[in-house]
């Protein structure tokens, strides 16, 4: 899967987490907030574990926005 | 009510560092991206929580939340920003804007303190969120700028009017926080801070163009703007704080065409042999956008009129949403906002129940008036069919948009989540009471704005570390004998102010718009040694202020 496509993924995850962690922590059922939670903590561990698993970066990996390909 | 017991001991204090250790120690020291740094962060922000401060799982999720519903805010600027850079840039817009500026002075330091210093500053006095720097590094980029340079010189130039910019908002924050004995002692020993932050900023911007003959040969530009910035904000003080950063940024606006037929302004720079912060036309160390820009432009034919539009129609429409005060009224009464439940830790820490939860404004948001600009004068590029000047760009608009944004927008979001989640597990209250714990009157007094700019590192924005910090700053002047209150709120303004110079989130946002995400820590490091010096004359002045 493209870089750019796995980073959409975790744009979205962070969406969707933010009004289930809203809803559950205020009125419940507590699933809600945890599955926010648990959203929330995959979303924010891809980066880091995209830049673990890619160093150094892969041929074919497209560059963030700007940036010159290494 | 339960009893905050917070652990102020020495190894606290150290873990409560480790997060933004961490960040730093990522960003400046292992050059990893904004998007890698953040969330490394957060990660590490939230173990020390759960391990050293007894901070429940359901406490990290409403932070978290809050976190991300603060990154709204920032976000909106970013995507709407990025949409108006697209369409100035496919629509050749630059290169006319270019032309432009060179019609108004050939003067390229002028130019860069003009845009960098001056109209940044003028933006800030109305609109925030981070708007003034990702409306300025591109046109910085426009005139030649290294991309780095032109986010970190708006970045500076700036920060001085982030505490009565805005039509005064950091401002009102402190006063809703804290029982202020004498309000205006206190603006006016905060006015002579910042005008201090100013002037610095001023230097710093010469220096980034052209080392000291740069200094030299602005010199006067410089000193007659910032009598006007500083100057007139400081006497503004004793008539209307709250409009005394839009006056001034309006006046020195104003000030820069009787500069630009100055002679020594509206020739080019002569005898300056070294000019780090530009490059040539022909350089390579330009963002793509630029390069297509000046590809596509040139013989699109597009006016100076058409070309400026965007940027005309987002001043009169921020100007006339904030500053005329029925229609500011009528627009900032739709607000929306989620709510979220009180939480505390296993030290008694409690954050109340907020319903909602800080709530946005949309039609008052400077990210409107920005996307406004943009859809306006993407209509009006299409109709007059300039909107795509580089046929061999093939990619959609709005795809092109969604993969400019997300990187940053994840890498901002982190940021504040981070911020959200040590204030949550009352790791930033410790940073800051432990500070406070050891000072003495004098320590305290140079301290002060050291733990404003803390609290905007933290939270990218000077008015949540007033509304963070600032009752922290008046319990220890009721505290310590022979600690005026008015100079330790006066150096929360102004660190608060400096503080957003290093705040990762802002640094990104600038580095989204200039095209350059991933060289965060190249920016990073551009502007610490400011933010170090200023924060320590700064610390210095409220000394002595503290004496009087």
């Amino acid at each position: 899967m493209r870089k750019s496509t796995i980073l959409d993924i975790v744009f979205l995850l962070l969406l969707a987490a933010l009004p289930l962690i809203s809803i559950g922590a205020t009125s419940g059922p507590e699933i809600l907030w945890q599955l926010g939670f648990g959203l929330l903590i995959i979303g924010l561990l891809v980066p880091p574990a995209l830049r673990l698993r890619n160093a150094p970066a892969q041929p074919g990996d497209e560059p963030d926005v700007g940036e010159e390909p290494s | 009510m339960n009893t905050i017991q917070l652990p102020t001991d020495f190894l606290h204090w150290i873990i409560a560092l480790l997060p933004i250790g961490v960040l730093l120690l990522l960003l400046v020291g292992f050059r990893w991206k904004g998007i890698e740094a953040g969330p490394t962060g957060v990660l590490v922000a939230g173990l020390t929580g759960i391990l050293f401060f007894r901070t429940p799982l359901q406490t990290l999720a409403v932070a978290g939340g809050k976190g991300l519903w603060d990154a709204v805010f920032i976000l909106y600027v970013v995507w709407s920003a990025l949409l108006l850079y697209l369409v100035t840039v496919r629509a050749g817009a630059f290169e006319a804007l270019r032309q432009g500026f060179l019609g108004f002075s050939k003067n390229e330091l002028f130019l860069v303190l003009a845009i960098g210093w001056v109209f940044s500053s003028f933006f800030q006095g109305i609109a925030g969120f981070g708007a003034p720097i990702a409306v300025t590094a591109p046109l910085l980029i426009g005139i030649g700028v290294r991309p780095v340079y032109a986010v970190a010189i708006p970045l500076i130039a700036h920060a001085w009017a982030k505490m009565f910019g805005t039509l005064g908002v950091g401002w009102l924050a402190m006063a809703n926080v804290v029982e202020i004995t004498d309000p205006t002692r206190t603006t006016v020993e905060t006015a002579i801070l910042l005008w201090l932050v100013n002037l610095l900023g001023g230097l710093v911007v010469a220096w980034f163009y052209g080392r000291m003959p740069a200094v030299r040969h602005g010199l006067p530009m410089i000193l007659i703007i910032s009598a006007i910035h500083g100057g007139l904000q400081l006497a503004l003080m004793y008539f209307n704080p709250i409009l005394s950063t839009f006056i001034a940024g309006t006046v020195a606006l104003a000030a820069l065409y009787p500069l630009a037929r100055w002679r020594r302004y509206a020739e080019p720079v002569p005898d300056i042999p070294t000019r780090p912060a530009m490059t040539d036309r022909q350089d390579e160390d330009r963002p793509a956008g630029a390069k297509e820009t000046d590809q596509a432009a040139g013989d699109n034919g597009m006016s100076l009129g058409l070309a400026f539009l965007p940027y005309i129609l987002l001043t009169v429409l921020a100007i006339m949403a904030l500053a005329i005060q029925p229609i500011n009224a009528a627009l900032s009464s739709f607000e929306v906002g989620l709510p979220f439940p009180a939480t505390q830790t296993g030290y008694g820490l409690d954050r109340e129940t907020a319903a909602p939860y800080s709530p946005f404004a949309p039609l008052t948001h400077p990210g409107t008036f920005v996307l406004i600009a943009a859809l306006v004068s993407l209509a009006v590029y299409r109709w007059k069919g300039c909107a795509e000047a580089d046929p061999d760009n093939q990619e959609s608009l709005w795809k092109n948009l969604v993969r400019d944004s997300v990187p940053s927008s994840i890498a901002i979001a982190s940021f504040l989540v981070m911020s959200k989640l040590m204030d949550h597990s009352g790791q930033t209250t410790v940073l800051a009471q432990g500070l406070a714990s050891v000072a003495t009157p004098t320590v305290f007094a140079f301290a002060a704005n050291w733990i404003g700019i803390l609290g905007a590192f933290m939270t990218s924005s000077s008015t949540a570390s007033n509304i963070l910090f600032s009752p922290l700053q008046a319990q220890a002047a009721s505290a310590l004998d022979g600690l005026s209150q008015s100079a330790v709120l006066a150096g929360q303004g102004a660190g608060g102010a400096t503080g957003n110079v290093i705040a990762p989130a802002n640094i990104v946002l600038g580095s989204s718009t200039a095209r350059i995400a991933g060289q965060e820590g190249d920016i990073l490091r551009k502007v610490l040694a400011w933010t170090i010096i200023t924060a320590v004359l700064t610390g210095i002045a409220t000394i002595i202020l503290n004496l009087f």
